[in-house]
Formats: C-alpha cells, structure tokens, sequence
C-alpha cells in the first residue's frame, strides 16, 4: 500500500530522516511514534505527499501509494486514496455546517450529486454524526469536531487514513471514543490507518506494528512489543512491566494484571505510599475561595465551591470538557467576578488589584502557551518580561535555563517544539515568582519525557514554596506529582483530597499502574520503585 | 427570531433573494414616490427580520438600518449648509456666507425652509432604501448557499469568502483568548505596545491554522483542474471583452459623431466578457452537493419583485397602487411562513 | 493582466448624462468578476486560498471590532501589509474581497461596493508594487504609502459617491459642465464630506503601521518562506532532488 524506498528528507540541509525503508500492508493499523521534534509528522505527511509538495523540503529516494509515486503527483491527486487529517481538526474546516464539511471534498473531486448524497449518509452514520449533522462547527464538542474531520477525508473513500495526533485535544472518553471508530474502521471497513500519537497507552494495544522516528535519522519499524522493549518513550505500563521484567511484554491492562500477581502480593505487605506525604505539616493556606458561584450569562458555570490551595503543594484539578477547570483557573486569576463567596489571593482579592501587582502574585500559562509570546526569539521575550516585570535584567533568562537548558536563544517561539514553548512560558511567568502558580492544560502535546521534565520541573517549583494548581486530564502526571485532586463535574465540586484518595477510588481517574496493582494504592511507577526499595 | 427551515426542500435558492432585491432597486431608483420608497424599506427590513438566515451574514439588516440613517443625516447635513433655495414655510435661518469666487461663490447656510428638508429627504430616501435592501438581501443568504450558485468561474473566490466566515468566530475567540492572556502577563506597557502583544500573536496563529487549512483541503482533493488550452482562450476572451468595454466606456462618454455605436460596442463587450468567464469555468471539474433547487417560491420572489419594480416604473401615485405594492411586498410572509 | 483597472475611474469627472452612475454600477461588478477570476483561477496555489481566507478574516475582525467611525478603519493594515510581502496578484484579490466579505458581516453593501473592492484592490496592488525596502525604511515606507493611500482611496470613493449624494444641491456635477467647474464642486463636496474621513483615517492607518507593522511584516514573511510561498502556476514542481 504505502512503500518508502530510501527516503531521506532535508529541511535546509539538516536531515529530518534517512534512508527510511518499509512497507506498509492494506488493513493494518501502525503507530508512529518519537519524541516531540523528531520529525513524525513530517514522515507522516510524506506518506501522501504533503511534504514537499505543500511544506517544502527535499526528498531523496522514493514514496509510493499504491505504486503511483508522490514525485509525481501532488497530494489533492491522491485523495482517493489517501486521507490526513491534521493536529487542530476546526482549522481544517472549510465552511461552519457539518454537512457541507463532508459534502466539500466531493464537490472539489467532481462526484455526481446521486454519488455525494449517499456518501454523505454513510459517513454520518459510520461516524455516528447524524443528530449532529445541521449543527454549526463551532457548537460541537471537540470529539465532535474531530469525528468531522476525519468524516471530511472519508467521503473520498480513501482505503488508507494519516492522523496526525487525533486525541491531543480530547479529554479521556472522547479519545477512547475516537480510537475506538477508528478500530471499527481497521477491522469492519479494512482500512489502513496510520496514526501518529504520543500518548501511547491509548493505542498500543489496537496497533499492529510501530514505527519509532527516533530523532537521529534513523526510523525503525517492528510489532509492538519489539519497538516497546527498547524505546525510551513508554507508557507506565510498560515502564512498570520492564522494570518487573514481564514476558511476553503485556500491551493491556488485563494482560499486565495477569502478569502482576507475584507483585501484587509481594506490595500487600508493603507500606502504603505517600504516607508521609508531610500532610502533617501545617501549610500556609495562599489562596483561598468560599462558596464561590460564577455565572457566564443565565449559566451557571461555577456552584458553590470552596478551596483553598497552601503554597508547596501542587494541586490537581480533574473533570469533563466544560466541567468549569478552566473557569476555576480564570476566577482565581481575576478574570471573572464570582456573583457570590469571596476570593482572595494572598489577602487580596483579585479584582481590588491592578493587572500588574496581580501578574506577581499569581501566573496562569494558558492552553496555548503562545498566547503569551509575542516576540521574535527566545532572547528577546526574556529582556521583554524582564523590563515588564520590573525585574533585574536576565532573570527570566535564568530560570528559563534552570527549567530546559536545551532551548535555542535565538529561535522564533512559534518554531520551538511544544514542550519548549511550555517551558518559555513558564518561565516568563515564573520569573517574576508569584506564589501561585496555574497551569490550563499544560500537557497536550507532550512525549512521556518532556511531562517527566515538567514534573520535575514543578515539584522544584512548588519545593520553593509555591502553591502550583494544575487543570489537567492527564492521569498518569497527575499520579506522578500532585498531592491533592480536585474534581469538577457540572461546576460542583465533586472530590477534593489527596491523591491517593481520589485516585484510587474512581476507575474513571485511575492511573494504569493503579488498574493493574488494584486494590494496593499504588499509583505511579515511582511508588512501586520505592516501595521495593523499601522492602529491600 | 425564527428562522427559515433547514430542510432542503424548503430552501429559497439564495440568487432568487438577490434577485429579488435588485427588481426592488430597480422599484426603488425609477419610483418619485417617496411614499413607495418607504414601503418597499419596511417591507425589506420586514421579509429580512422574519425570514434571515442563520448564517453569519443574518446581523447585516441591523448594520444596514443604521447604515441608512447615518446617510441621510449626512445628506441633510450636505443640502442645509450647500442647498438650493427653496422657498417655501421658514424653520429656521442659518448664518449664510459666501464662499470666494475661486470656490464658485456658492453660498452656505441661509434660509432653511420644510419644503427643502422633505426634498432633501426624498433625495436620501432613496439611496437609505438601497442599503436596506441589500442588507436584507444579505441576512436573507447564506454564504456557503451562496457560492454553489456562484458561477464557476468565480468559485476560488467563493471559497475564500467562505473560508474567511467561517474563521472569523475563531479569530475573534483568539483575539479575546490573548487579550486575557497577555493582560495576565502584567505588564506596565503602554497601550500602543499591548496592542502589540495582541495582534502579533492572533496572526501568527492564524498564519499557522492557515497553513494547517491548506493541508487539509489539499490532502482533499481541492483544486484539481483540467484542460489547459481552455485557459488561454479564455484568458484571451476576457481581455478582448475588457478592452473592448473600456472602448465603449469612452466612447460613451465622449461623444463623438459615432452616437449609436458605443452602446453596440459595450453589449458586445460584455458578452464577451461573459463568455470568457464562463468558458473559464468549465475548467473546474466541480460538482454541486444537493443543489439549492428552483421551487416555485424561488421563482415567486423575483417575479414578485418584478411587479413591485414594474409599478414603480409606470409611476402609479394614487393610494390603490401603494396598496398594491404592499400587499406585493408581504407576500413572501404568507407562502414563505407556512413552512417556517 | 494588470491593465484593466485604472482607466475605469477617471472618467467619472465628465459624465454625459444623468445615469451615469447606473451604468458604472452594472459594469463594475463585470468588471471584478474578469479580474478576480482571471487571478483566482490561474495564479492561485491552496496555500493561497487558504491564506487569503485567513487573512480575510483577520480583516473583517479588525473592520468588526475596530470602529469604523470617522476613518478608524484597522483594516488597512493587513490589506497594505499582506499585499506587500505577498505580491501584486495576491494583492488585487486581497483588497477586493476583504471588502466584500466585511461588508457583508458589516452590512454595509450598497452601491458603492464595487467601487470599494475596485479602490482595495488598487491601493492593496500599489503597496506590492512599492520598491523594495528593508527594517526601518521599510515601515517607514509602508506608513507613508498608507497616508498617501487613505487620501486617494478616500478621493476616489467620494469621487464615485457624488453623484448619488449631492444632487439636487449647488455642489452636484453638472453634466457637460466645464472641468474646473465640476472639480470646484467636487473640492466644495469632498472637503466636506470625505475629508473629516481621509485625514483621520491617513493619519490613524499609517500610525497602526508604524507601531505593529514590523512585526506583522516579519510574521508575515516567516509564513511565505516556511510554506516556501511563490506564487506561481497551478502545477508547478516542487523542490526536488532524485
């Protein structure tokens, strides 16, 4: 179906990858995976030709779909046989009405009105988009929006789809419900998809084969097991089963749990974790709300909530899309007035401050860290926020390198990695070191080794002395660092407490070492380390 | 604010609106009546606010309403400091001047008399009521209606519009986004320099979400063309037909002693125009998702507004006819609102 | 390709009879409609098309969200930014549909739509076709191209809009009349009308350039040279080495 015969692909010189042989066989589902950065979507959009023809670059050596070369035609020619759909699916919308969404590449590829109309239909109930189908883009759920997306390339009738990172933007349920059509597609349809992920736990076990981009050049391709005995990137899961030395390598929680039995048993009798998790120890409460409400219009976004958070402790904050997270995050930055409970920041209440003396009591990195950034280097934005801040010259500087030294100084922020740009971000707002610090979303796009970075880097940051607030759906780096979880649904408050309370309690928010180790309350690869440790 | 059914067969072909609303501009510019005038206004604003789309383009008749009031205040404003005389019951007198003679010695201010506001106002009525019309026409459509009926040659274009209504909601989502965003960065810059911080990141992630655009209408299938030697025989077409429109254009506005011929030239040039275009057309291989048919109250609103313009055009004064023309006006309201 | 445009405008001074202006209304849209085709159809990549829709809309926001009153009209700055950095075909079709689209959003279609689009499109071609300049001169240049734009934009939408608004009052043209008789008049009617528009919105234009400018520019040109933008013929190949 797909062949690549010694391709090598150079932006500007610098090889992305080379000499990269394989096959890719009708009706399989491969995972390409490497690190942020290391050219996977670039090996993914050779495959239908995007690059060169769209994003330029030099490609040596040869790509065939279906024994037509992308040399020589260009990737709109392919579109019956081949479909991608990219990382942000609403900017890949045309109109605003999910019908002519779908019915728009079948008007661009010239089918007949008979043809569309059937398309059309099979597409929305394949992709179970019918009650949806008069509904404005916009108004869709971003499950939605991507099942849209990946309904617009379908109606081509492609046999092969490319997707570049499908459930980055998804929280947890509309991620399963996606890889789950796109199961559906590889097993009743018998289509080839190719789906380029980092968060590997969600997809290793549907995969048949991997391919590892791994950054130098070289690109590797092997069954599932093989490629995960060895990379660097794993999921908990396989992490926990290598460092058990489990054969055959498990690639599901059932198939772990049957192997964790000598080690379930063995942790029965060891200490809980995080016991002494200083719970003791009186913190300083720096922020607080009481009986919060806040309402977007007759919409009550936010229901009588009271927390508080204590400086050294990072919290986390757990719900739905649209559960009020990021509204939590926005009150307590003094973004919206709540109609009832008080706030205070430090004492204050936000929205007695200017945005200046508030900038140094509180952070917030948005979901899109670029948000922030509006300068041409990395340089320029630290002496920006130096001078903004009032802060000695090159301090935002120092903590950028105390978070990632790695970063190019010289580089535009919009050409960073994502990981990197996080990282420019919270440095531009750690700088001037407020107390409290929150973070919406801070994980998406992210490989396993730049969320263990950010892990680290925040638990330096709240060993400071400051209270970190995290509104994330990501269990596993939930598991990894916070001390307390607190749940939304609805904008009631459903949960608060320690980690290992919430966690461990709910299958819905149970990290995978905890679903394979259950009932033991241990919840990251860590806690098992120390735990035999501790034994030892 | 009910809006006309989704359901396909219910759907007015967006050209009969446009339609409609040009045969009211015809109504609108032959008519002296300014009673009529102001009945066609209200039975456009009227069909616009019961029936608009609920596209983006439905906000366009308040715009457009107004749109038409500020042009009249401009144009009272004009005739009272630079109007003719016209006599008639005194309101009020302004300080009159005259202008020096370089400047034509007109005079400005003066008397300013009822008889010469109303006349005024009727002038003014007038191009208010075009506005209206057309931004009834355009809370009427919907742009991606719009652009199946575009004629082909034009249909790149078509989708840029339409492309750009549908990015508009997310940039301006992004706007909001980084407005909070950089005020929380707290910064003590000055407001020329924040404007800064705004824009420059809004472009840059509109600049990246266009590139992703790309990508996927490309991986698509967009833009697959055929034919080539059509392209230059109607490239060729077309500037034969502009030139020969500039030909005509100023032969008409000079009048030499060919009197008859500029007129000749001009069809002549037009048509060829035309024929390029379409020709041009023919080069997309493009087909059209559940075409918006021609019922029978498509057809209705054009012809509608024939009979609206036709009476407009044998300048009917008396009360009868301005009955007439209402009634013609709310028709939409009773075959249109059945289905709603 | 680029011949059609300017003749169309100077012969509004010397009307030869009263309905005049409708006959313009009803050629112009012809008009556009061979130009924009003729551009669209031929010269576009889908990079551009997704370019121009995006910046269209960065357009229309700015025209939305900006005033609008008494010549506060941002949206000059993409059309003269976006026109410089992406040539002079890109340009035609930027300043027309710009227009077109935020006057649709906006409602404020009328008659003098086309003569807007017509005048976008000539003030977007003139900014891509101004010389080639660097850093600091470059804004510069482009803030004085702004002023000089707004006034003759604003010149030639009253020159058009005259006709509709002053008859019947001692400023309209007369038909036949001498030259400098009807350009005292258009002076008297521009001075009155357009002007209280045109220097604010000369002045506020070529601020806004002068302070964002530079950097959208450069945003700008990032994009061109990250897509490898040239525009060019439909099928062209790419860079490629076997």
């Amino acid at each position: 179906m797909i062949s690549l015969s010694n391709a090598t692909l150079r932006y500007e010189g610098a090889p992305v990858f080379s000499d990269v042989n394989f096959e890719i066989l009708a009706g399989e589902f491969v995972l390409l995976m490497g690190a942020t950065g290391s050219g996977k979507s670039s090996l993914l959009r050779v495959m239908n030709g995007l690059t060169p023809h769209l994003t330029g670059g030099e490609l040596t050596g040869d790509v065939q779909v279906n024994n037509r070369s992308i040399r020589n035609v260009r990737p709109r020619d392919l579109a019956e046989s081949i479909g991608y759909i990219g990382q942000d699916p609403l900017a890949g919308f045309v109109s605003d009405r999910v019908e002519d969404e779908l019915a728009f590449t079948m008007e661009s590829l010239g089918l007949s009105a008979e043809v569309m109309r059937k398309r059309v239909e099979e597409t929305l109930d394949l992709l179970g988009l019918n009650s949806v189908r008069h509904r404005s883009m916009a108004t869709l759920s971003a499950g939605e929006q991507q099942r849209v997306a990946i309904g617009a390339a379908l109606t081509a009738h492609p046999q092969i789809l490319l997707l570049d990172e499908p459930t980055s933007a998804l929280d947890p349920t509309a991620a399963d419900e996606v890889l789950a059509l796109l199961q559906r597609l590889v097993h009743d349809v018998g289509m080839t998809i190719i789906i380029a992920e980092h968060r590997l736990e969600r997809v290793v076990q549907y995969v048949d084969r991997i391919i590892h981009v791994h950054g130098d050049g070289r690109v590797s391709i092997s069954d599932p097991t093989t490629a995960l005995q060895s990379s660097a990137l794993v999921p908990p899961l396989i992490e926990l089963a290598r460092l058990e030395s489990w054969e055959p390598l498990p690639l599901t929680i059932r198939d772990a749990r049957r192997l964790a039995e000598a080690l379930r048993g063995k942790l029965s009798s060891a200490p809980a974790p995080r016991t002494n998790q200083d719970s003791d120890i009186p913190r300083e409460i720096f922020a607080q709300c009481q009986k919060v409400s806040v309402y977007y219009g007759k919409h009550q976004a936010l229901r009588d909530i009271s927390l508080n958070f204590t400086r050294g402790s990072i919290a986390a904050v757990m719900g739905r899309n649209g559960a009020g997270k990021s509204t939590l995050l926005a009150t307590f930055v003094g973004l919206n007035s709540p109609e009832k409970g008080s706030l205070t920041l430090g004492g204050h209440s936000p929205s007695d401050l200017s945005s200046h003396s508030l900038s140094r009591l509180v952070g917030f990195v948005p979901q899109e860290p670029g948000d922030l950034l509006f300068c041409e280097s990395v340089s320029a934005e630290c002496t920006a926020n130096d001078k903004d801040r009032g802060l000695i010259a090159g301090t935002t500087m120092n903590v950028l390198n105390a978070i990632t030294p790695d970063v190019d100084h010289s580089m535009h922020p919009r050409d960073l990695s994502e990981g990197q740009r996080l990282a420019v971000a919270l440095a531009v707002v750690a700088a001037a070191e407020p107390p409290l610090l929150l973070l919406d979303e801070p994980t998406r796009g992210l490989d396993y080794l730049a969320k263990a970075r950010l892990g680290s880097i925040l638990r330096k940051l709240a060993h400071q002395g400051r209270a970190i607030v995290l509104a994330t759906h990501d269990v596993e780096l939930v598991a990894e660092i916070a001390d307390r979880v607190i749940v939304l649904a609805e904008g009631d408050l459903v949960a608060d407490g320690s980690t290992v309370d919430v966690l461990t309690s709910s299958p819905a928010f149970a990290p995978q070492v905890q679903k394979i180790l259950a009932p033991s309350p241990f919840m990251s690869v860590q806690d098992v380390i120390n735990a035999n440790l501790g034994q030892n | 604010m009910p809006t006309l059914a989704m359901r396909p067969e219910t759907r007015i072909h967006p050209l009969a609106w446009w339609m409609w609303a040009v045969a009211l501009t015809f109504a609108a510019s032959a008519t002296t009546s300014t009673w009529l005038l102001g009945i066609i206004s209200a039975g456009a604003i009227a069909v616009a606010l019961r029936f608009r789309s609920d596209g983006p383009w439905r906000h366009s008749i308040n715009y457009a309403i107004y749109l038409a009031f500020t042009l009249l205040l401009v144009r009272l404003t004009l005739a009272i400091l630079f109007g003719a005389k016209i006599p008639g019951h005194l309101l009020i007198t302004l300080p009159s001047m005259r202008l020096p003679e370089w400047l034509s010695g007109i005079a400005l201010g003066g008397e300013v008399t009822s008889e010469k506001l109303l006349t005024i106002l009727r002038e003014g009525f007038r191009l208010a009521t075009l506005v209206i019309i057309f931004g009834a026409a355009s809370s009427l459509t919907r742009p991606k209606e719009l652009l199946k009926s575009l004629p082909r040659a034009l249909h790149e274009a078509g989708v840029i519009v339409v492309v750009s209504t549908t990015f508009l909601p997310q940039i301006i989502s992004s706007i909001k986004r980084i407005r909070t965003a950089q005020r929380l960065r707290g910064s003590r810059a000055n407001r020329g320099l924040s404007l800064t911080r705004v824009l420059i990141p809004v472009i840059e992630d509109a600049l990246t979400k266009s590139l992703d655009l790309a990508a996927a209408m490309e991986s698509r299938g967009y833009g697959r063309t055929s034919h080539r030697a059509r392209h230059r025989l109607s490239a060729a077409l077309l500037i034969f037909g502009l030139l020969g429109l500039l030909a005509g254009i100023y032969l008409l506005l000079v009048p030499n002693s060919l009197v008859n011929v500029p007129w000749l030239i001009l069809t002549l040039a037009a048509a060829v125009c035309v024929l390029g275009l379409w020709l041009s057309g023919k080069n997309l291989r493009l087909t059209v998702y559940r075409p918006i048919n021609w019922n029978l109250e498509a057809i209705a609103l054009p012809l509608l507004g024939a009979s609206v313009a036709s009476m407009a055009g044998i300048h009917f004064q008396s009360l009868t006819s301005l009955a007439f023309a209402s009634a013609l006006l709310c028709a939409p309201f009773l075959y249109l609102g059945r289905q709603a | 390709m680029g011949a059609f445009s300017w003749p169309l405008f100077i012969s509004s001074t010397s009307p030869v009879q009263n309905g005049g202006h409708w006959l313009f209304l009803i050629l112009l849209p012809l008009v556009l409609a061979v130009g924009i085709s003729a551009i669209s159809q031929n010269r576009l990549d889908v990079r551009a098309v997704a370019l121009l829709g995006v910046l269209i809309a960065f357009a229309t926001a700015l025209r939305t969200l900006g005033a609008g009153q008494a010549g506060i009209e941002p949206i000059w700055l993409p059309i003269i930014l976006g026109a410089r950095v992406f040539g002079r075909e890109f340009a035609f079709l930027l300043g027309t549909l710009s227009l077109f689209a935020s006057a649709l959003i906006t409602g404020g279609v009328g008659p003098w739509l086309p003569y807007q689009m017509l005048a976008a499109a000539l003030v977007a071609v003139g900014a891509a076709s101004l010389p080639r300049a660097q850093g600091r001169v470059e804004t510069v240049l482009l803030a004085a191209y702004a002023v000089v734009a707004s006034l003759a934009y604003g010149i030639l939408m009253d020159l058009q809009f005259w006709p509709w608004l002053s008859g019947g009052t001692s400023i309209a043209y007369v038909a036949g009349g001498s030259l400098s008789e009807n350009l005292r008049h258009f002076f008297l009617f521009h001075a009155t009308t357009g002007l209280a528009w045109d220097i604010p919105r000369a002045i506020f234009s070529a601020l806004l350039i002068l302070v964002v400018g530079k950097p959208i520019l450069r945003a700008l040109q990032r994009v061109n040279r990250r897509a490898s933008f040239v525009l060019s013929e439909r099928d062209s190949q790419p860079v490629e080495i076997s």
